[in-house]
């Protein structure tokens, strides 16, 4: 049943979504996600708070200790409440917060208690990872024929090129489902629930988890989720509820609004730094070696600072449309070429464009992701070399948003450069280290195997400097300007190696139950083109306001899925996406007729997307099916894959 | 505030390994060429041993024959079965290539001349040659097309060329003046505002060469020859005419050079990818011919062996 053929890239066949910015923002952001045919009653927006709630609400911690007057009159502190947040009951057991969930809000305990649970909570995820099958002649051969029979099978929607929605004919796509994939027996201990019309996932046997790996228990007045949801990064824990609960839930919008208060604000930056700072300091490579009382020092001073907008989503699909120049000049700028290197800049979460001046224009030289840094080639050069200061090289440009820790070059001179291993440095970095340094270095920063060859080094400067790299340059725009570099696993092809055939296609087909989870389509720059497949982002904007938490992410894997049984078809993450890559589908039996939802009554919807093959070992099939080496997939959270791939790298 | 923040360390590592495409091909092809060089040395010393012992090398060398049949065959299976973990396709096709240019060699040695003798031998011979031919052609297309498709700068999907026939059919059917579109149907040339679209030109030309070049299917001379010098003369015609047509009608000459730039774009890329396809299809009938003449060449042989 392969109904997924669609003619060309500019022929999506994705569900419509809005295209200007304002309504995106609006259908992709909590709490006014957008509706859909089928949705579940329970999956309503919720009115908001009333003026008796918001006024309950400022009696307790922390609102009672807000200035109203550090609000502006556009924005007061009772519209911040009554717009930005919700209140929502949990019963014992409800999942809260599951680890590894994006956060897009924080909650704040108002009445009953959540307990805490760091490690991994068996359960609490839709579906608990499915091990890989054994491989049987009888698989293989119902792989093989559900192939034929895909083929042969007359689609049910008249044609591929109907899917365009340009001849008029419905958009919705129809994909065979087996009934054990639509309605799985439940797990043992999890169950999917209405509370208050909202679904809810509950844990049964909560208890005996908690006394297992319970690890802190939150009363009223306590915040939790507050950092998840400001960096939009994991959630390092799961939080149930521990009896009949009442939270408040904070969109990061009216999170951001609230910081307008300097108490408030000022409380968050002391949270964040007291248990979070020193750890993200020591992620870093240049810092980790360095003992408590240094990396304490290098704590006091470093800055947080955020550029841009955490909604980047919102302005994509304009930005996409501009050249590059417009582009870099419509970003924000973090640091300037040509000024004082006067801090090394740490990238905690987002993009950078490295740019430099190219005659009335700029260039992209790079760009960078978490954990890479900015200005440290200009720093070590001051240091190492002497001689007159050298200022940036290049400039640095927030793209959507960008993260940084700011560590002032001083404390880097006392507490960071005197100490640091000279593996732990960039390889363009390695020649400013004076040769006397380096011999003498060998032993106390533990050279041996791991010097750096300074050849290479120079090399590659060279390569940068005398625009060797004009052609992954381009391409590296390219991969900006369409924010491709949220993908972990990209499916790129080589359209010089792509014979058409097709066989990635059949191969995905066929690990599907005859549907294949992308079209050989996409955004094209010269002979590379980036397929309509899930890049399983680094930042995953489609898990944002999933009602159920069906699109997840596995503990310890990239991968983000879609948990068929718990999906209810909202539509929220299809929409959500800002690459398109993720279908809504009718689920059909083998039959043809539609799946039921025994509750509702109504036909069945799912969210359809890559699955990087994981039910079959994680790896995936169009790569394995490709014969002349033209698909890979590849991450471009950073550019060196990229570079290595299209050989441009020595 | 409770610790709840984010787990995610700063630096996250590549779900992939990194290497580089091109220097793990030229290792692989280097590699493979040794191995098939070696592997046919030592064919043709025991061959010649055989040969020199007054044995019957031609037996040793069919059988080579006929093993490598079936490894060539056998990547036909491969595509067949993605769920089976058998290698990466591309290692098969690798592998593919190899052994067909082996056996191509060892057939040299089996048949000491181009097209062997005998009822059953000479077809034989000619299904092989036909096999490796096609090969060879496929070899050829498989990496000269997808530059000329990529070249193209637009990506179309094979089985929906006919699609986009139509589609672009009905775009220029919109676009074209009301005028001349009337002109068109009722030949009633009274009623064309002549000042207003120079129909005396722009009409002629549509009737008698951009209508009839959209509306055809593309011959099958120029599926297997696509020559592009018919859309070519075309544009050229439609610019010279240009300077017979007011200024403002300029830009309707320009949309008709775009139309038949993209059908002629379009019937290429057709001829291209059905090339391809018909190709594959032709080597693997070959193939299943060759199959079952090679199984009646053995069970023949075998019969008379003793004579």
């Amino acid at each position: 049943m392969n109904h997924r053929s669609a003619p060309a890239a500019q022929h999506s066949m994705r569900p419509p979504v809005p295209d200007d910015a304002a309504s995106f923002t609006a259908a992709t952001t909590f709490p006014n996600a957008p509706r859909f045919p089928n949705a579940t009653p329970h999956d309503e927006p919720r009115p908001t708070l009333s003026d008796a709630e918001i006024a309950y609400l400022r009696t307790r911690r922390p609102f009672r200790d807000l200035d109203p007057k550090a609000f502006p009159r556009a924005q007061p502190l009772d519209a911040i409440l009554r717009e930005q947040t919700r209140l929502l009951r949990y019963l014992p057991g409800d999942v809260i917060v599951r680890k590894g969930d994006y956060g897009q809000s924080a909650f704040l305990v108002l009445a009953g208690s959540v307990d805490l649970v760091r490690h991994h909570v068996a359960g609490s995820e839709p579906t608990a990872a499915k091990p890989a099958e054994p491989l049987t002649l009888r698989r293989l051969l119902a792989g093989y024929f559900s192939r034929v029979r895909s083929n042969a099978a007359p689609p049910s929607n008249p044609s591929p090129s109907s899917n365009a929605g340009l001849s008029g004919h419905s958009d919705t796509l129809t994909e065979y489902r087996s009934a054990e994939a639509v309605f799985p027996p439940r797990q043992g201990s999890q169950r999917l629930h209405h509370v208050d019309g909202r679904a809810a996932i509950r844990l049964q046997d909560f208890d005996a988890i908690i006394d297992a790996h319970g690890q802190a228990r939150l009363g009223p007045g306590e915040l939790f989720g507050e950092v998840a949801a400001m960096y939009r990064s994991p959630h390092a824990t799961t939080v149930l509820a521990n009896v009949e609960s009442s939270v408040l839930e904070i969109s990061w919008r009216g999170l951001r609004s609230l910081r307008r208060d300097p108490g408030f604000s000022e409380q968050l930056d002391q949270h964040y730094r007291h248990h979070w700072l020193q750890l993200h300091l020591r992620e870093t490579p240049l810092l980790r070696h360095l003992d408590d009382a240094a990396i304490a020092a290098v704590a006091a001073r470093t800055q947080l600072r955020s550029h841009g907008r955490l909604e980047w989503y919102a302005d994509f699909r304009r930005s996409r449309k501009q050249t590059p120049a417009q582009q870099i000049e419509s970003e924000p700028l973090v640091a300037s070429e040509g000024a004082y290197p006067s801090e090394l800049l740490v990238v905690r979460s987002g993009f950078g464009r490295m740019c430099v001046q190219h005659g009335s224009s700029s260039r992209t030289v790079a760009y960078l992701g978490a954990g890479h840094l900015f200005g440290i080639d200009e720093i070590l050069q001051n240091y190492f070399a002497g001689g007159p200061q050298v200022p940036l090289q290049s400039t640095l440009r927030a793209v959507g948003m960008l993260d940084v820790l700011a560590i002032p070059v001083e404390v880097l001179v006392e507490h960071v450069l005197p100490r640091v291993r000279r593996q732990d440095l960039p390889a363009t970095a390695q020649h400013w280290i004076p040769e006397r340094d380096r011999r003498s270095g060998r032993k106390r920063w533990g050279g041996q195997d791991r010097r750096v060859d300074s050849k290479k080094a120079k090399r590659q400067e060279s390569r940068v400097q005398d625009g060797d790299r004009l052609v992954s340059s381009d391409a590296m725009e390219f991969v900006v300007g369409q924010r491709l570099m949220n993908g972990r696993s990209a499916m790129v092809i080589d359209l010089h190696r792509c014979t058409r055939c097709d066989d990635c296609v059949q191969a995905c087909a066929t690990m599907h139950d005859g549907n294949p989870r992308f079209s050989r389509t996409g955004p094209t720059h010269h002979h590379l083109q980036f397929a309509s497949a899930c890049m399983h982002c680094i930042d995953p904007v489609c898990m944002i306001g999933c009602p159920t938490g069906a699109i997840h992410r596995q503990p310890d894997q990239p991968l983000v899925l879609i948990d068929e049984a718990t999906c209810i078809g909202c539509g929220t993450c299809a929409a959500a996406c800002p690459y398109g890559n993720i279908d809504m589908v009718a689920v059909v039996d083998a039959s043809g007729a539609a799946h039921v939802d025994p509750e509702s009554g109504k036909a069945m919807q799912k969210a359809t997307k890559c699955d990087h093959c994981h039910e079959h070992g994680g790896k995936a099939a169009c790569v394995a099916a490709c014969p002349h080496d033209a698909l890979v997939r590849l991450d471009l959270t950073h550019s060196r894959p990229l570079d290595a791939w299209l050989g441009l790298e020595t | 505030m409770t610790p709840t923040g984010p787990a995610a360390p700063i630096s996250t590592p590549a779900l992939t390994p990194v290497t580089t495409l091109a220097s793990r091909r030229r290792h692989r092809r280097s590699i493979a060429l040794a191995v098939t060089l070696v592997a046919f040395w030592v064919t043709a010393t025991l061959n010649h041993r055989i040969s020199s012992n007054l044995g019957r090398p031609a037996f040793f060398t069919g059988w080579i024959l006929a093993v490598g049949l079936l490894l060539l065959v056998a990547l036909g299976l491969r595509r067949r079965l993605p769920l089976a973990r058998l290698g990466s396709m591309s290692l098969w096709l690798q592998v593919h290539l190899y052994v067909g240019i082996f056996m191509a060699a060892v057939y040299s040695l089996h048949v000491p001349r181009l097209i062997a003798d005998g009822f059953l031998g000479r077809p034989l011979s000619i299904t092989f040659l036909a096999v490796m031919v096609s090969g060879f052609y496929g070899l050829f297309v498989s990496r000269r097309y997808p530059r000329r498709l990529a070249a193209l700068g637009q990506d179309y999907r094979c089985g929906d060329f006919a699609w986009y026939r139509r589609q672009l059919v009905e775009q220029a059917e919109r676009a074209i003046p009301a005028e001349l579109g009337n002109n068109a149907q009722h030949n009633d040339a009274q009623n064309v505002d002549t000042q207003h679209v120079d129909a005396d030109v722009l009409g002629p030309m549509l009737q008698q060469r951009v209508r009839p070049f959209l509306a055809a299917s593309p011959s099958w001379s120029f599926w297997l020859w696509p020559r592009r010098d018919r859309a070519r003369r075309m544009m050229d015609s439609i610019r010279d005419s240009m300077r017979y047509l007011a200024p403002e009608n300029h830009v309707v000459a320009e949309t008709w050079i775009s139309w038949i730039r993209q059908r002629d774009r379009l019937d290429y890329a057709w001829s291209l990818q059905t090339r391809l396809r018909a190709w594959v299809i032709v080597h693997a009938i070959a193939s299943v011919l060759l199959i079952a003449q090679v199984i009646v060449h053995i069970l023949n042989v075998y019969r008379y062996a003793g004579s």
